[in-house]
């Protein structure tokens, strides 16, 4: 029997251009993919090949400059900045190599912001709970700056689940952190996104990491040259295909 | 709007480090514009309760050389007491071999003076006492800087006119002095009338005011007693002043002050304000990547805009309430220090309207400059946070600028409003902007020295008021630095 999965994240002739002094630059270049819900994926290339902004226009951080993004069934193009927030907000979780946690906040707080732009009333109790699945309980009450690089991920993972997001977008998520605190912190990744059925793009350039994920696609100079599944799960299929 | 207090809070945490020059700014300017409201509001509130002692009496008539008629006297004796006395200039010279003669300003007043108040002598005697002839010398008292002038001490003896006589006392405090504070050529001679007479200045033609003042009988009316003296004497030249004239001098030299200082305060505040445009600039600038991580994680530009604009008004409360508290303590401070150069009793005291007003203005200013930086903040891209300084920050949308416009015109419709004189604050608003930015083009093109923060600071204000709109003392006191901003 074959499970019928829809796309999460469906990208369809995608094309992002930005200007530049030297003139306009072709930063994606006509991308098509889908990416099935539940789904790990990892995308793997050169820098500059268009990794991470292929990331930005999934989450709606960029908007692409024609082509058509849709995700969580929602079509982004014609949403305004505060519609694409609120998409964010509601269904999508996101990891950078940078943390980027609110350095005037302590380590609850941060994981809590989600919840609390969405009006949940139980956002500090989910927020602790969060903390706690990724080994930081005894910590809520620290700032960025009082805890490690690795602690800090921890807690940039713990503000991306806390939603219980259906789709999870990590840029290099590593990239920060030696090597045992990195694959500390993938661990964490992959187990919290396989216990939520999370779909998780993971923007990355090691290749031993990618090999743990589902599905490696590869992008080189805004185009996407390889799709190839290690690992998928027996009976999942993609319905638009 | 409770979440967004909530994130303000803990945006406040990182302590108010970068906001030292924006609550300086606003609260320079706010205390400037609360000292000189409240000083003047306490000067016109001791014009309003000595009016009677600045005045001299219920009625003033003033006669310029040449003395009221016989009948004219009667007409006045008939409706209250009547004193009367001579102002003029006229030389001292003193007696003794190393007196030095001066130009003096010489009274002579009756026995009667003062109708109301009290003048004051340092050595605590009555006027009438000091005054009086004693073996054949008539009396005189005078201000201290008479003595000093003249070289005199107390018993030393000098003619005016004629007439000999002796200074006895030393004025602390004359009630009516306020009239003339201004007009004084010469420091105060106070002599009888009596002597005056003795000295062979009043003759015809004489260069002598002719003071006369009226002590109402109970139930009397200024107001219907100088409507009979102008239907009575239609023709006879005098000036009348009833209770609601008194201190017109002093009115209209604190009126000009007030416009002048005020203008100067309300100056200030908007060069702070551009200072305050700064500071919240490059506090924004340092928060892009929070900005651009709430955006990421779903915080509405609403939010965003809300968070900020929580967090600066409240550091513009804090501004806004030094510069209040600090202005309202000045005029104490003032008052200890200048009270004995003032022509009249200021009533120092905590008024609200000229406080309330003042925190008007600075938090109306600092709206103004805080909109444009917070409109721009609520605008960043969550793009940044990946690109940063590579995302080109949007302008302004043009519901944005009608905003911005609105608070404009806000500040410029409240400036003319509270203006003593609308007609002026009307003129002036407008050209605001551009007097701004005249002195500032002038300070660039002339070179550092120029920009040094004092000349900057003192200088620039003053160059933006209208030249014609400086009462001359304050130039004379402003030009004890070089003062280039006469050329504007």
């Amino acid at each position: 029997m074959t499970a019928i999965v829809t796309a999460i994240v469906r990208l369809t002739d995608v094309h992002l251009d930005m200007a530049s002094d030297a003139g306009t630059v072709n930063i994606l270049r006509g991308i098509t993919l889908d990416i099935a819900a539940g789904e790990i994926a990892a995308v793997v290339g050169p820098s500059g090949a268009g990794k991470s902004s292929l990331m930005m226009v999934a989450g709606g951080l960029e908007r692409a400059t024609s082509g058509r993004v849709e995700v969580a069934g929602r079509d982004l193009g014609p949403l305004d900045d505060d519609a694409r927030a609120r998409l964010r907000r509601d269904h999508l979780g996101i990891v950078f190599q940078g943390f980027h946690l609110i350095p005037t906040m302590t380590a609850h707080e941060n994981v809590a912001l989600p919840l609390e732009f969405a009006g949940r009333g139980d956002a500090f109790e989910l927020a602790e709970v969060a903390l706690q699945r990724v080994g930081l309980g005894h910590r809520i009450g620290h700032y960025p700056a009082q805890l490690s690089g690795g602690e800090q991920q921890r807690v940039a993972v713990a503000r991306a689940f806390v939603g219980r997001p259906k789709l999870l977008l990590a840029d290099e998520p590593t990239g920060n952190l030696d090597g045992t605190t990195g694959k500390q912190v993938m661990d964490l990744l992959f187990e919290l996104a396989r216990a939520d059925a999370a779909t998780l793009i993971l923007i990355t350039h090691d290749l031993a990491l990618a090999g743990r994920c589902d599905r490696i696609l590869h992008i080189a100079d805004g185009l996407v040259v390889g799709d190839e599944r290690t690992n998928a799960p027996p009976g999942v299929t993609l319905a638009a295909q | 709007m409770i979440l967004a207090l909530r994130l303000a809070r803990r945006e406040m945490r990182s302590g108010l480090g970068g906001f030292r020059l924006f609550i300086a700014c606003l609260a320079l300017g706010v205390a400037a514009i609360a000292a000189i409201l409240s000083f003047s509001r306490a000067i016109e509130e001791g014009l309003r309760a000595d009016a009677r002692e600045i005045l001299g009496g219920d009625v003033a008539i003033s006669l310029l050389y040449r003395e009221a008629t016989a009948e004219q006297m009667a007409f006045l004796r008939e409706r209250g007491q009547l004193v009367r006395w001579i102002d003029s200039r006229a030389m001292a010279r003193p007696v003794k071999a190393d007196g030095r003669p001066t130009l003096v300003q010489l009274k002579a007043v009756e026995s009667a003076y003062p109708l109301y108040g009290v003048l004051e002598l340092r050595g605590g005697g009555s006027l009438a006492d000091a005054l009086a002839r004693r073996d054949g010398v008539w009396g005189a008292v005078v201000e201290e800087a008479a003595l000093r002038r003249m070289n005199l001490a107390l018993g030393d003896r000098l003619r005016v006119g004629e007439a000999t006589v002796e200074v006895r006392d030393v004025i602390a405090r004359e009630p009516d002095r306020g009239l003339n504070a201004f007009a004084s050529l010469g420091p105060r001679l106070m002599i009888p009338f009596e002597a005056v007479i003795d000295s062979g200045l009043v003759q015809p033609g004489s260069l002598l005011n002719w003071e006369y003042r009226l002590r109402l009988a109970p139930g009397g009316s200024d107001v219907a007693t100088i409507t009979a003296l102008k239907s009575r004497y239609p023709d006879a030249g005098w000036r009348l002043r009833g209770v609601a004239d008194a201190g017109g001098g002093i009115r209209s030299w604190l009126d000009r002050l007030t416009q002048f200082i005020g203008l100067i305060g309300l100056s200030s505040l908007l060069v702070g304000g551009v200072g305050v445009g700064n500071a919240i600039s490059s506090f924004l600038a340092g928060r892009l990547h929070t900005i651009a991580t709430l955006k990421c994680l779903g915080a509405p530009e609403r939010l965003v805009f809300a968070t900020y604009f929580l967090q600066l008004a409240a550091l513009a409360l804090l501004g806004v309430a030094i510069g209040v508290a600090a202005g309202a303590a000045l005029p104490f401070v003032a008052q200890a220090m200048i009270a004995d150069l003032l022509p009249v009793r200021a009533r120092i005291a905590l008024y609200a309207a000229p406080l309330a007003t003042a925190a008007a203005f600075g938090l109306l200013v600092s709206l103004l400059f805080t909109l444009v930086p917070l409109m721009r903040a609520r605008r960043v891209p969550a793009a940044t946070l990946m690109r940063g300084a590579v995302v080109e920050q949007r302008g302004l949308a043009w519901r944005d600028a009608l905003v911005i416009g609105a608070v404009a015109m806000a500040l410029a419709a409240f400036t003319v409003f509270t203006a003593d004189s609308r007609r002026i604050a009307a003129r002036s608003a407008p050209s605001l902007p551009f007097r701004c930015w005249r002195g500032w083009s002038w300070q660039w093109r002339h070179g550092p020295a120029s920009r040094s923060w004092p000349a900057f600071a003192w200088r620039w204000p003053i160059s933006i008021v209208p030249a014609r709109r400086r009462p001359s003392s304050c130039c004379r006191w402003a030009s004890a630095s070089p003062c280039w901003w006469r050329r504007h």
